[in-house]
């Protein structure tokens, strides 16, 4: 069992940081939210309404307001497919004319500091944190309410991390996202997050804000992996 | 010094064979187009009717009126290989085709749905892969009777579980990747995902093994056709010929000579064909 009696609660506008080790069931944990795999028990609300459920229509209704982005942001577009049009799919899957759906396209790319030619880029023709801004675009066109970044800077180098971690941050304050920050690195989790959850062996062993954690963990396994860090 | 001058060879020795691969490619290509257009317009291009017989001329060896010889009715063998070039070529073609939308249909089904129904499916795969497959498509032929359309119908019964066992592996391992699930979070519904996203990136090894399949089909049919379970007599088609003429293999080994030939011919270029594809396709190979 990757993850075991876990329950927490992210509030409206909240950036909520979960952090953890490798193998610790952050990637799971994810993917039950977005129901991209069944969890056995157990339930997930959305804005109060019980989601885990929900058949293929309420599911791509739900997909309006819950994005995620992906660790690896280059395997996250089909190699085949222009970015852009990776990016169009969501809108065109509710009905936008191509049109429409390409401006606003080439309007999410230049909010995420891409120029629109890059819509016309396959996915290997760009590198790591711009295709990382693409898959942010993607993320942000149909404004989610919830946007999850599983590890979204950890195939990232070090100042590209910074730039992406910035543009969340902006978009979380300008469209009130909440936000669901999958980390394994604290430091990253402590600039960012209103509150962190520390994770380890698929159960959720500390709860707090960040400064709290950092300063005064209470867990063995929350020093050690603070430790680790700094 | 000699470093810097084995650096320089690796570099050129690379370059060439990216060329050639290319050039192959147009070669090959080329050449199916030129099988394709004989078999296409077989009717005008045979220089004698194909199917007209005349004893007197029976059993000649070639010569410079019929350049291939003639069969034991007189008929001359160059305008039989010809007008056989149009059963043989396009009942493989239809064949690879048939097997490879039906077996890549049922892979991807399979592969994308998984579960219950997916290891149903694959078991009746799996029994029709266990039959020795001639046998079973000897045994379907007799069944249905003779003619090529049987012929390729019971070859097609035994050869589509090979591409469904393909396509479904390959679906298997492109189907977690992350851009599956991103479309699945765009609200794309499976058959979009399935064939907008899953299909484009498996059709790769697909399509080598339907190209390579084309000159393996080609020899089957005219191994049933060769059992009398093919082509009927006096349809031209190259398995029968080489059947009608074997017992004449001592005596007037042109007979059999001439559809062999154009058989081995032709499976040897949809097979480099085939291969070239493959290299092609080959991820290591840059545009
Ligand atoms: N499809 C799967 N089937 C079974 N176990 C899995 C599967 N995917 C992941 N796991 C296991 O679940 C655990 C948690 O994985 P994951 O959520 O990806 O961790 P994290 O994202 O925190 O690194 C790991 O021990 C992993 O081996
Ligand atoms: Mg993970």
């Amino acid at each position: 069992m990757a993850v075991d009696g876990i329950s927490f609660q992210i509030n409206k506008g909240e950036c909520l940081g979960l952090v953890g080790e490798s193998g610790c069931g952050k990637s799971t944990t994810a993917k039950m939210i977005t129901r991209l795999e069944a969890a056995d028990e157990g339930g997930i609300f959305l804005n109060g309404k019980e989601i885990t459920q929900a058949g293929n229509k309420e599911l791509r209704a739900i997909y309006r307001d819950i994005q995620m982005i992906f660790q690896m942001p280059v395997d996250s577009f089909n190699p085949r497919i222009r970015l852009g049009e990776s990016i169009m799919e969501s809108m065109i899957n509710q009905g936008m004319k191509r049109h429409r759906a390409k401006a606003r396209a080439q309007e999410c790319l230049a909010v995420c500091g891409l120029p629109k030619e890059f819509a016309d880029r396959y996915p290997h023709q760009v590198s790591g944190g711009e295709c990382q801004r693409a898959s942010i675009a993607r993320a942000i066109a149909n404004q989610p309410s919830l946007l999850i970044c599983d590890e979204a800077t950890s195939a990232l180098d070090v100042t590209i991390q910074a730039q992406i971690l910035k543009l969340i941050r902006q978009f979380q304050n300008e469209m009130g996202m909440t936000c669901l920050l999958i980390c394994h690195d604290l430091a990253l989790v402590q600039e960012v997050c209103d509150r962190v959850l520390v994770m380890s062996n698929g159960r959720i062993v500390e709860e707090g804000t960040p400064d709290e954690i950092i300063m005064n963990p209470r867990e063995e396994y929350t020093k050690r992996l603070i430790d680790s860090v700094l | 010094m000699e470093i810097g001058l084995e650096k320089s060879v690796t570099v050129r020795k690379s370059k060439t064979r990216k060329d050639q691969t290319k050039l192959k490619l147009y070669v090959f290509s080329a050449l199916v187009v030129v099988l394709l257009v004989i078999a296409a317009f077989a009717s005008q291009l045979v220089p004698y009717d194909p199917y007209q017989q005349d004893l007197g001329k029976a059993l000649q060896a070639p010569n410079s009126n019929y350049l291939l010889g003639t069969d034991r009715y007189g008929r001359d063998l160059l305008s039989r290989v010809i007008m056989g070039a149009q059963a043989t070529i396009f009942s493989s073609l239809l064949l690879v085709c048939i097997i490879s939308v039906i077996g890549t249909g049922v892979g991807l089904f399979c592969g994308y749905k998984g579960g219950k129904i997916d290891s149903l499916i694959m078991r009746i795969s799996d029994v029709f892969l266990a039959f020795p497959g001639m046998v079973f498509a000897i045994a379907v032929a007799g069944v249905l009777g003779g003619g090529i359309m049987n012929a390729v119908l019971a070859l097609a019964c035994i050869s589509w579980p090979k591409f469904a066992r393909l396509a479904r592996g390959q679906v298997l391992s492109v189907k977690n990747m992350p851009y599956i699930s991103a479309s699945k979070l765009s609200g794309s519904r499976p058959a979009k995902i399935i064939f907008k996203h899953i299909l484009p990136n498996i059709m790769g090894p697909i399509l080598v093994t339907a190209t390579l399949d084309i000159g393996t089909m080609m020899m089957e049919l005219a191994g049933l056709s060769f059992l009398g379970l093919g082509a009927m007599p006096p349809i031209a088609e190259w398995g029968s010929m080489m059947s009608n003429g074997r017992s004449m293999l001592q005596t007037s080994p042109w007979v059999i000579l001439a559809p062999g030939g154009a058989i081995f011919i032709t499976v040897m270029v949809f097979n480099l064909l085939g291969d070239t594809v493959r290299d092609v396709l080959d991820p290591k190979f840059k545009k």
